[in-house]
């Protein structure tokens, strides 16, 4: 031990961990074990792509540009990108003016509508189109995918724009009117500002999401990638066909991914600043608040009102059952077990890419993290497709329609939503905090069980509640990967609708819904939360 | 006997050196300042006295133990080091008590010692409490008591009272030197706040391009910069020109004694001489020009216990306005008439180009 006359005799009773400077002085130490995870994980969300690589190849290149250049391929390009804009532009305008009306107006109820506008997330895209499709035959083609993927999806942009908005610097805008700059004009050079990334964060969510939907569009009646594939695979079985109508997806996924560059460029989050943070008084809205009011009303009663209708009318009814089934308790319970399972891997895997990514920059590790995104051009279909290729060619078999492969199927799917809010929540802890803890004698590891997972603890709570939530309105992947004889509720209730045995299929969607909408209210409470200091820092 | 030794320190971000070559030593026991400009890489020099940067060339020594040096990079949960970043960074989701004793080891966390900090900082009271629950002056000492808790080799603070109010900041320095003393710690302050440096630390040590420009007690550093930049950078400073003749010195404020000094050699040719204000003595008009210069106010600041007065030299419009810091004279208007004459010896350097002011 070094000797110092400031330091009392007693000070390694007092101060238990490690030796004195200077016995085991090493080299200095990268995050090799960080870097290694990850190295693997990044590795096992490659699988997929590598696979419907190795698939395309078997088929030779000459076959799969038959199968690409025709014109099938030119019409469901043309669906699914008008499809993509129109939705996207929908979403964006519907859940950005929702978000700046919750967050900074006076609105009426801002707590409840909260809640409420967040909810159609819990709802699957194929329960809200069966339940508009299955009252009105209006709602068909083109016209029906724009109005059920709107009413779907646009909570993901809500959802981060309300997040920027309130966490944005009201300062801003004070000084900006106070430049006399006008209220409209404030609105659109400072708040839309401000909330940009998260409004092209969101946008680009709505995107992969309409890219990778397949039941939605089957009910209404829409062809494209996606729909066209399941067909391939599953009524056809074309094997090279579904996997070069897969190279284009990827490749179109890839293409809006590219936007990512533009939303990406916020930087390393270092937060630095006075603890508590100021809340802005909100807008008036004035005479206005009548039809802004009117306008939630009708977002919820579209969104939310006529899916649960539809359903709980279909039940009522009491049509006659048309086939047979497992019962509602059994496909609820595989549903909540995959989707545990699921959304606990896909955390677990999340949080040594998100730890690399937020504590320790360098052009290595961004890569690593960036490479991960790569999932995101993976649509559902094209992992699932992807993974039974693999076993059934190379592991003769071995693993396919099992309970393990499916959960890695959603783990590899919903690994970039994981990714997300695991970043973002340890993105809000200060890299100072590590810093002092660590000065205060704590290593790594228990740095972060102490402080670092202690604090972002919520934000690893919502990151499970979403990915979970994912899983529970999955239909796509599940109705490829699921073991045979089991049903889940949205495989149960597709078999139904299928048959048009409605009244059996609703108490399966409200089943759904009811089971999705607890992480649904979980994830809204965590986000209304951040105005508690605690959890702000 | 010295605590921490750091020598030849270099340290770059990509292009932009920060660090060149950096010495400095902290005596044991001493609260040692390290001044400099913002920019200058004081906290750079924290950090990586902290372990939480690693140095380009050079070495840290703690203590006996090489900290950092070549092939050698002590973690900071291995240096015994306390750290008291600017804002305090106080653990948000753990109490007063829990973030006092979140250095120590399990069993002791609750134990004699977080009291005793407890009552050392004055915060007994508030033991239960919640970083957020805390003003920012209380925040800063539980900060401290955290980094004393470990009982550490050292205290680095960055900046501690930066981010207080004006009239906070006082008695919070206040307190942490006095707990500081109490404690016997060696502790080095980061701050860009002469006033600060020189009214806390017993050392203060000048940060410029990158290595130390002096490091002497604030007395020393004040009556004996090492060159004229240092001179204008510490406190105000007159700097007029003047031409050396051995132990004398003539210039607009008349011929001038020089400060004896083994680092002045030169004994004849131009210079350049500093004047401090408060050795400049004020009289009206009417005192005869006798060796006094005569001057015109142009600019009065009045302070309560002081008052400093811009004068600018009658016979030469081109000379620079002479400060001048005087306890005694009533208000002084602007056009003032009034004779200048300088008390003690002046420090005086080898003429420099002219110093853009």
């Amino acid at each position: 031990m070094t000797s110092s006359p400031t330091l009392p005799r007693d000070r390694r009773q007092e101060r238990a961990p490690g030796p004195a400077p200077g016995r085991r002085a090493r080299r200095a130490k990268r995050p090799w074990a960080l870097i290694a995870t990850s190295t693997l994980i990044a590795a096992v969300l490659a699988l997929p792509l590598v696979f419907l690589l190795v698939e395309a190849r078997g088929d030779g290149l000459s076959t799969d540009a038959h199968l690409i250049f025709r014109p099938l391929t030119a019409t469901l390009l043309w669906n699914t990108v008008r499809l993509a804009v129109t939705v996207t532009a929908a979403c964006a305008v519907i859940g950005t003016a929702a978000a700046w009306c919750v967050e900074r107006t006076d609105l009426p109820g801002r707590r409840v509508w909260a809640v409420l506008v967040v909810v159609p997330l819990a709802i699957p895209d194929f329960v809200i189109s069966f339940g508009w499709a299955s009252l009105s035959t209006w709602i068909q083609g083109f016209r029906g995918a724009v109005v059920v993927m709107t009413l779907g999806v646009y909570p993901l942009v809500y959802l981060p724009v309300a997040a920027s908005l309130r966490s944005a610097d009201p300062g801003q805008e004070e000084v900006a009117r106070s430049l006399g700059t006008g209220r409209v004009r404030t609105f659109i050079r400072i708040t839309l500002g401000q909330a940009r990334g998260a409004i092209l964060g969101g946008c680009l969510l709505v995107a992969m999401v309409l890219l990778a939907e397949y039941g939605a569009f089957e009910i209404v009646g829409y062809q494209t990638f996606t729909t066209e594939i399941f067909t391939e695979v599953d009524e056809a079985f074309s094997l090279p066909a579904a996997c070069a109508l897969s190279l284009v997806l990827v490749l179109l996924s890839l293409l809006v991914l590219g936007g990512e560059g533009v939303t990406h460029g916020q930087g390393r989050i270092s937060r630095s600043g006075p603890l508590a943070q100021r809340v802005s008084p909100p807008q008036r809205l004035g005479p206005a608040r009548i039809p802004v009011l009117a306008g939630f009303v009708v977002l919820a009663g579209l969104a939310l009102g006529v899916p649960v209708g539809a359903s709980v009318y279909w039940m009522v009814s009491g049509m006659p059952p048309a086939i047979s089934g497992v019962p509602l308790l059994a496909a609820a319970g595989h549903t909540a077990v995959y989707g545990v399972a699921a959304a606990a891997l896909a955390t677990l895997m999340a949080l040594p890419v998100a730890l690399l990514a937020v504590r320790h920059g360098g052009r290595m590790r961004q890569f690593l993290e960036r490479s991960t995104y790569l999932v995101l051009a993976m649509p559902g279909i094209v992992i699932a497709l992807a993974l039974s290729y693999f076993t059934e060619r190379y592991a003769s078999g071995f693993g396919y329609q099992t309970t393990p492969l499916l959960v890695l199927a959603y783990a590899i799917m919903f690994f970039p939503l994981a990714l997300v809010g695991v970043k973002a929540s340890l993105a809000r802890v200060p890299a100072g905090l590590d810093e002092v803890a660590r000065s205060l004698g704590q290593r790594r590891l228990a740095v972060l069980g102490r402080v670092t997972l202690r604090l972002a603890g919520p934000g690893l709570v919502a990151a499970f509640c979403l990915v979970f939530l994912m899983v529970v309105t999955e239909l796509t992947a599940t109705l490829i990967l699921i073991p045979t004889n089991v049903q889940t509720l949205a495989t149960q209730f597709w078999a139904y609708e299928k048959y048009l045995s409605y009244g059996q299929a609703a108490p399966f969607a409200l089943v759904m819904i009811a089971v999705a909408a607890v992480p649904s209210l979980v994830l809204g409470r965590f986000f209304n939360r951040s105005v508690d200091p605690r959890v702000t820092t | 006997m010295t605590q921490l030794t750091v020598a030849g320190l270099h340290k770059a971000f990509g292009s932009h050196r920060v660090l060149t070559g950096l010495d400095l030593a902290v005596p044991a026991g001493c609260l040692t300042a390290v001044l400099g400009p913002s920019g200058s890489g004081k906290t750079t020099l924290l950090r990586m006295m902290a372990g939480f940067e690693r140095a380009d060339g050079g070495t840290i020594t703690i203590g006996t133990a090489v900290a950092d040096g070549p092939g050698v990079h002590l973690p900071p949960e291995r240096r015994r080091i306390g750290y008291v970043p600017q804002e305090g960074s106080l653990f948000p989701h753990l109490t007063v008590e829990a973030n006092i004793g979140f250095g120590l080891a399990r069993r002791y966390r609750r134990g004699p010692r977080t009291t005793e900090l407890l009552d050392a900082v004055g915060l007994a009271g508030v033991a239960r409490r919640y970083p957020h629950q805390l003003s920012g002056g209380q925040q800063q000492r539980v900060a401290l008591a955290r980094a004393l808790a470990i009982r550490p080799e050292i205290v680095l603070l960055d900046e501690p009272f930066a981010s207080l109010d004006a009239h906070l900041r006082a008695s919070v320095r206040a307190d942490v030197q006095q707990l500081l003393r109490e404690a016997g710690t060696t502790a080095v302050l980061v701050t860009h706040d002469q006033d600060e440096a020189l009214s806390t630390a017993d050392l203060v040590a000048v940060l410029r391009d990158g290595t130390i420009a002096q490091c002497a007690a604030p007395q020393d550093l004040y009556a004996r910069p090492v060159d004229a930049d240092m001179a204008r950078f510490i406190g105000d400073a007159n700097l007029v020109e003047g031409v050396r003749r051995g132990a004398m010195v003539d210039t607009l404020l008349g011929t001038l004694t020089v400060e004896q000094d083994a680092g002045q050699a030169q004994a004849a040719g131009p210079v350049t001489v500093l004047i401090r204000p408060e050795q400049v003595e004020l009289a009206g008009s009417d005192e005869g020009p006798g060796r006094r210069l005569p001057g015109r106010v142009v600019g009065y600041g009045y302070h309560g216990h002081d008052a400093v007065v811009k004068v600018q030299p009658e016979q030469d419009p081109g000379a620079p306005v002479v400060i001048v810091r005087t306890l005694g004279a009533g208000h002084l208007p602007p056009g003032s008439l009034v004779t200048l004459s300088v008390r003690g010896p002046v420090r005086a350097w080898p003429h420099q180009p002219p110093l853009a002011d």
